[in-house]
């Protein structure tokens, strides 16, 4: 195999708890997303739309249907002849074994697979954020700026600031301070949890943390503050795009209703930075003599007799005659049956909401109404 | 052994369909929104557990190939058999009634010979159904049979189109092909399965005689095979001309042949695209539709087909119609009764009309 410069870890073992019924089955990485896609496939179409070829997947929490869904990789194009996804589980060793305790651990852990490898740099990635972009823009930064790490930041408002690990810069974006959750930010750009390093300078980080029994083991809180702290070069790369991290319901919601717009943040429908997903063999949606959609996304194997309005239908969902979905997102394989009528919900994968049930309110400051996977709402 | 194959004749064409196959074998047209006609014999045979799939490809061979890829969206791409393809002779039929012709078989005889199986399906394009082999080849094996055909009784058939006759107590009293259309008649449907060894028989003896249809050959020598016939009681049409691809496109906007030909345990498979939803905008109308991925749609359809990739601008209204891929409707165009091919763009405010009887087809040339 020939030498890689840079390869991915994408870490994919969160619960995403604030997902709530969403994650209760499922990793956030695996949630079903904008209709066809999972969140992962964001993350994994912008590794080969980066040709950055060999992707790491770190998995802990719920992985079969993360598991099954990437598979060999073929669906993102990561299963060349000099590329592969790799998934990579916590596992014993005859020391014993342990879960992923923290970002940093995952990776340690995992260092024998990156010395196989070989690469001269390592691209640390979330999967459950939603983007498109380049990485090899920012490793050409990287390897200009003679940086040891270089983390991808984002602008974002004072107020959002508290919620994010804020860097502080000089005036050639080099980290002086970086501080997880500031209490009062002193600067406004955000970590996107994106990270470039050269292999050589966090390999050695990680195996002194793996030592510290203090430590958490954490990117945020622990290797990016030792590493400014022995004066390793730290560079910030600004991302102007488009970036979200779906953290809660609401902000799932939001993002998701986004691609209904006519200019959405993310064009799903563009031919450059496209979004692969495995797709599946359903058939062409069909819309019934009694259907009517409008301001929908519409995904293959939808069977529609009723209304659909302004809302996101996932593949294999069925609508039947007379039932309602308004504002609403159903993921694949939802039925709503004859007479139902569903406002401004989320329903899980499987379920089915009852003939003539009603679910969710149209009241604009109401919650969002959400049923979890394999359910029956009557 | 695996004990069946499959062979998919696709070295056939005619005039009958204008200009979709202009550029194309009747096998790569496309059909019901992602699909193309070679999609459903493929789909039969893999749905019925077939991994060995032979295709003889036609003279133009491009869209079947571009199509097929390695076998991987159909399951065939395996180390141990998978998709076989079979160049056929350079002139195929191009304007007889023939579709599985002997001299294509002969010259991929070590097809025959290495292929591991003791019987083997046979299918050509041009019928619409969705069938289990497994179903046949029990039929088959009950009936000691060496070879069987899968035909529906009480169909509309048209010329070239073989029909079978059978005797008042049920027996096959002879095969023939139809000189004109015809309804009510036993039409067969294109999909034999017959035991290797009968099948390297007919070679043999024909292969001097290679210009002829398998099927005309099994004619002439019913009396030396045990045949059997498998009614296949579910929904299946002929696809002959314009007329019929307009007609049984439309008819897949009935709820029960949508269900039955596409959302059971055996689904069709096709190539896939991994295009994006179909995004519907704030005016948008859409009634009794199929609509493929990765369209946007911001004016009227109905009652139509729609393939992926099909942009219908605001205003736009499509009626009785069928847009093939990529096509752009401007705004405010009119399209009824038409045939949209392949990537056409239609300006805004242009209106198009064929008959429901004489569909208009309407191409970039």
């Amino acid at each position: 195999m020939q030498k890689k410069e840079c390869i991915a870890m994408l870490l994919a073992g969160g619960q995403g708890s604030r997902l709530k019924a969403l994650t209760k089955r499922i990793a956030k990485p695996a949630v079903s997303f904008g209709g066809k896609y999972r969140i992962i496939d964001f993350a994994l179409s912008n590794c080969i739309n980066s040709d950055i070829n060999t992707v790491g997947i770190l998995t802990q929490y719920k992985p079969y249907l993360l598991n099954s869904y990437i598979g060999n990789g073929e669906g993102w194009d990561l299963d060349g002849l000099n590329g592969q996804v790799s998934l990579l589980p916590p596992y014993f060793t005859e020391e014993g074994g342990s879960w992923y305790n923290g970002t940093a651990d995952a990776i340690f852990k995992n260092m024998d697979f990156i010395d196989e490898m070989n690469p001269e740099y390592v691209l640390i990635l979330s999967g459950d954020h939603l983007y498109k972009m380049d990485y090899n823009e920012m490793l050409k930064y990287h390897k200009n700026t003679k940086a040891d790490l270089t983390v991808s930041v984002i602008n974002v408002t004072l107020e959002e600031a508290s919620r994010f690990g804020i860097m502080s810069v000089d005036s050639d974006l080099k980290i002086t301070k970086f501080t997880e959750k500031p209490k009062k930010p002193d600067s406004t750009l955000a970590s996107m949890g994106i990270y470039i390093f050269t292999w050589s300078v966090l390999r050695k980080a990680l195996i002194e943390d793996s030592t510290d029994e203090k430590s958490e083991h954490d990117f945020g809180k622990n290797i990016i503050p030792n590493l400014l702290a022995e004066n390793k070069r730290l560079l910030a790369y600004e991302f102007k795009g488009y970036w979200k991290d779906i953290g809660t319901i609401d902000s799932y919601y939001e993002a998701t209703m986004d691609l209904l717009k006519d200019n959405p943040h993310i064009d799903i429908f563009s031919k450059e930075q496209k979004i692969f997903s495995n797709s599946n063999i359903s058939p062409p949606h069909f819309v019934g003599a009694n259907g009517k959609v409008e301001k929908s996304l519409v995904c293959n194997g939808c069977i529609i007799d009723g209304t659909v309005t302004n809302s996101i239908l996932s593949s294999n969902v069925i609508v039947e005659k007379g039932a309602e979905v308004i504002d609403s997102i159903l993921l694949p394989n939802v039925k709503v049956r004859a007479g139902a009528k569903v406002i401004r919900a989320i329903v899980g994968e499987s379920s089915e909401i009852s003939a003539k049930a009603k679910l969710g309110s149209a009241a604009k400051n109401s919650e969002i109404a959400l049923i979890g996977d394999n359910e029956v709402y009557k | 052994m695996e004990r069946l194959a499959g062979l998919i004749s696709t070295n056939y064409n005619n005039k009958r369909f204008g200009k979709l196959t202009a550029h194309r074998p009747i096998a790569a047209i496309p059909f019901g929104s992602r699909y193309r006609l070679i999609d459903f014999p493929l789909s039969n045979m893999i749905n019925s557990g077939i991994t060995n799939v032979g295709i003889i490809t036609p003279h133009l061979y491009r869209s079947i190939m571009d199509h097929l890829g390695s076998g991987k969206d159909f399951g065939l791409s395996r180390k141990n058999g998978g998709l076989f393809i079979l160049p056929g002779t350079t002139y195929g039929y191009d304007l007889g009634v023939g579709k599985f012709s002997i001299r294509d078989c002969c010259g991929n005889y070590q097809f025959f010979e290495r292929i591991k199986c003791d019987k083997i399906v046979l299918s050509t394009c041009s019928k619409i159904y969705n069938i289990d082999y497994r179903d046949v080849e029990k039929y088959h094996i009950d009936k000691d049979a060496n070879i069987t055909f899968v035909y529906q009784k009480d169909a509309t058939g048209d010329a070239g189109d073989i029909v079978f006759d059978f005797s008042d107590k049920g027996k096959l009293k002879g095969i023939r092909r139809l000189k004109k259309k015809e309804k009510k008649v036993n039409l067969y449907l294109d999909g034999t399965i017959i035991e290797k060894n009968a099948m390297i028989k007919i070679l043999d003896w024909y292969k001097d005689n290679s210009y002829m249809d398998i099927m005309d050959a099994i004619a002439e020598n019913l009396g030396r095979f045990s045949i059997a016939t498998y009614e296949f009681t579910g929904f299946a049409r002929a696809i002959s001309s314009l007329e019929d691809y307009i007609s049984v496109s439309l008819e897949l906007l009935d709820d029960k042949v949508m269900k039955e030909l596409f959302t059971g345990d055996r689904l069709i498979h096709t190539k896939i695209h991994d295009a994006p939803p179909v995004k519907y905008f704030d005016r948008a109308k859409v009634k009794n539709a199929l609509v493929g991925t990765g369209s946007i749609i911001k004016g009227q359809i109905e009652n139509s087909i729609i393939f992926r990739d099909v942009v219908v601008e605001e205003g736009a209204k499509i009626k009785n119609s069928v847009i093939m891929q990529r096509c752009k409707i401007g705004k405010k165009a009119i399209i009824e009764n038409c045939i949209c091919e392949k990537a056409v763009v239609i300006d805004d405010g242009e209106s198009h009309k064929g008959t429901d009887k004489k569909p208009a087809v309407l191409t970039n040339d």
